[in-house]
């Protein structure tokens, strides 16, 4: 038998289920532009291999976030097409996921709460971590990033500029998804790694 | 102060003292295992360690099940697949690691393998994202007391083709008996000892400052800290004191447990870097950089630190401290130590005693980056950070 959901609690799920699926939108555009304009998370995407796949998922039902490097340029993927991956960061619950998404909770206190399981590398996972925290430095206010942050990365650019690009690139459909499932690259590392041996 | 969340897990039911080892048969069977499997390394078995262990088990009545000692000193990918194969063609239905963390690791490997029905460790690679598909009994025997594996949740597997170290976490990865008995660490010279009750106090240290620290890793690691204190240097002077030995073997658990869940910070993330890197010993990475990374988290845990005085100085020192000195204090008594420490064995003090080179500290620095344990240092930590760190141990 199984437990019935409260009409109020799946009232709520839905609500913190969307503005999660918005956040996810506007966190993968605030990284794709701060790609073009902060030399931080420049030089940590061009340290990513050709091909490498994130996940982020808000709970193992909620809305989740793929996307991949793909020839100097990132790609974001289809949830419902795309299946394999080479770093996953799933919340174990919805509300962990809203709080961090929110900014109301860090990464490293999300971190600390066992909030989130990991599938894959975790060096990986530390690099997009250094770039959440740069964006989340230009798209929360800072009386909220000072909370949850240990050193707000400084601003490179005007938050104004870096919204405005976003919004630009929503209309124009730069963060439109791939329609077809791509390789991440461990797939193809591992390939490499069976020929070696 | 008490965390908005937390979560503490220490599961491993603790056999220590007088005759632990001839007990481990009942603690066997009760977790239902008849033939186990032991996995060891060739200099255990040359010096007569693991004989002890057998010896042991096979006068509580235990049929081993396999015997596999060709365990290097990092666990691989690949020893891990041949000791799976191994088990499964012998048939054994649990697990015996006698060693230090090399072949605790390994077997913490091989258990992860056969309890979650997958054919590579690549399969499962991660953090915390382990389920309890089949249940393998698992017994761990430290030889060393640093390391604090047969506590711990975590294991550090090489993958020799990609050339880098994988590191699993999970709750799952803790054994179901561990066992400290002093015949186990009679044998380790002081130097080795030194060492691995450094990585110990290190291991204490960080636990209790670290983001996910919690009241009861706390209390773990401040006993931790209070053991190692009080019998570190009488172990490295007589290793034949069984009480000073007992003692550090309890502390490393203790302190193991502590930073299972509370994990460890910015010194750990470079050791294990220069590990990677340089081949540095990890218990010697531990020595170097501990005071270190203490001087340079300082910033943010002058109170934390101070409240560690009275464990790593006693009440006395504590008392004739001035509150606002007690954190500085507490990091000149590490210093202190590890002075002592170097005085009596040879203990290394800088990096360059241990063969690393400047022109790899970039390098080094680029991997400490990219370590788990970074998340959870209390400072922001930069690649500058990093090298300015490096420069001073050096």
């Amino acid at each position: 038998m199984e437990f019935e959901i409260s009409t109020k609690r799946r009232m709520e799920n839905f609500i913190k289920s969307r503005i999660s699926a918005v956040v996810l939108y506007v966190l993968y555009g605030g990284i794709c532009e701060l790609y073009q304009l902060d030399g931080r998370v420049r030089d940590e995407i061009d340290s990513w291999p050709e091909g490498m796949t994130y996940c982020l998922a808000c709970s193992e039902k909620g809305p989740r976030l793929f996307f991949r490097k793909s020839q100097n340029q990132l790609q974001r993927l289809n949830p419902r097409i795309q299946r394999f991956y080479d770093t996953a960061i799933t919340f174990r619950s919805l509300e962990s996921a809203f709080e961090v998404l929110t900014g109301r909770m860090g990464i490293a206190q999300a971190y600390g709460a066992h909030a989130f399981s990991l599938h894959g590398d975790i060096g990986t996972a530390m690099e997009l971590t250094r770039c959440v925290d740069v964006v989340e430095a230009y798209l929360f206010p800072g009386v909220m990033t000072k909370r949850i942050l240990k050193k707000v990365p400084r601003r490179e650019v005007n938050t104004l500029r870096v919204y405005l690009r976003i919004l630009i690139g929503a209309l124009r459909g730069a963060y439109t998804m791939s329609a077809e499932e791509k390789k991440p690259c461990r797939i193809k590392s591992m390939h490499k790694k069976y020929e070696e041996s | 102060m008490i965390p908005k969340y937390f979560e503490f897990q220490s599961s491993a039911k603790i056999l220590s003292g007088r005759h632990a080892l001839e007990n481990l048969p009942s603690e066997l069977k009760n977790l239902g295992a008849k033939k186990p499997m032991i996995l060891s390394d060739e200099i255990l078995k040359k010096i007569g360690t693991l004989q002890i262990v057998t010896d042991a088990l096979a006068a509580g009545g235990i049929r081993e099940g396999a015997v596999y000692t060709r365990i290097p000193a990092d666990s691989s990918l690949q020893v891990v697949r041949n000791i799976v194969k191994e088990y499964k063609k012998q048939e054994c239905d649990s697990l015996v690691a006698v060693g230090g963390g090399s072949v605790i690791d390994t077997a913490k490997g091989v258990r992860m393998v056969l309890s979650q029905n997958v054919d590579d460790l690549l399969d499962i690679w991660g953090c915390e994202n382990l389920s309890g598909v089949v249940r393998i009994p698992f017994a761990a025997i430290p030889t060393t007391s640093g390391t604090g594996s047969e506590s711990t949740l975590v294991a550090v597997i090489k993958n020799e083709a990609r050339r880098l170290k994988m590191e699993f976490i999970s709750y799952y990865l803790q054994p179901d008996v561990a066992v400290l008995d002093v015949r186990m660490t009679r044998t380790l010279p002081p130097k080795t000892t030194a060492s691995t009750g450094m990585d110990a106090l290190c291991h204490a240290i960080e636990a209790y400052t670290c983001l996910q620290k919690n009241p009861i890793s706390d209390a773990y690691a401040l006993g931790a800290i209070r053991l190692i204190t009080q019998n570190l240097e009488q172990a490295v002077k007589n290793g034949k004191d069984d009480r000073a030995r007992l003692a550090m073997a309890n502390a490393s658990m203790m302190a193991g447990a502590a930073f299972s869940n509370s994990m460890v910070g910015v010194i750990h993330a470079i050791g294990h870097a220069l590990g990677g890197v340089c081949h540095v010993p990890h218990g010697d990475a531990m020595t170097i950089l501990l005071p270190h990374g203490m001087a340079f988290n300082y910033r943010v845990l002058k109170e934390q630190y101070g409240e560690l005085l009275y464990f790593l100085a006693g009440e006395e020192t504590c008392l004739n401290t001035p509150a606002e000195q007690r954190g500085k204090e507490a990091v000149r008594q590490v210093w202190q130590l590890r002075r002592k420490l170097h005085r009596i064995c040879g203990l290394p003090e800088r990096l360059r005693e241990c063969g690393v080179r400047k022109s790899d500290f970039e390098l080094v620095a680029r991997t400490a980056m990219n370590d788990g344990a970074m998340i959870v240092n209390p400072r922001e930590v930069s690649w500058e950070d990093v090298m300015f760190i490096l420069n001073k141990a050096y």
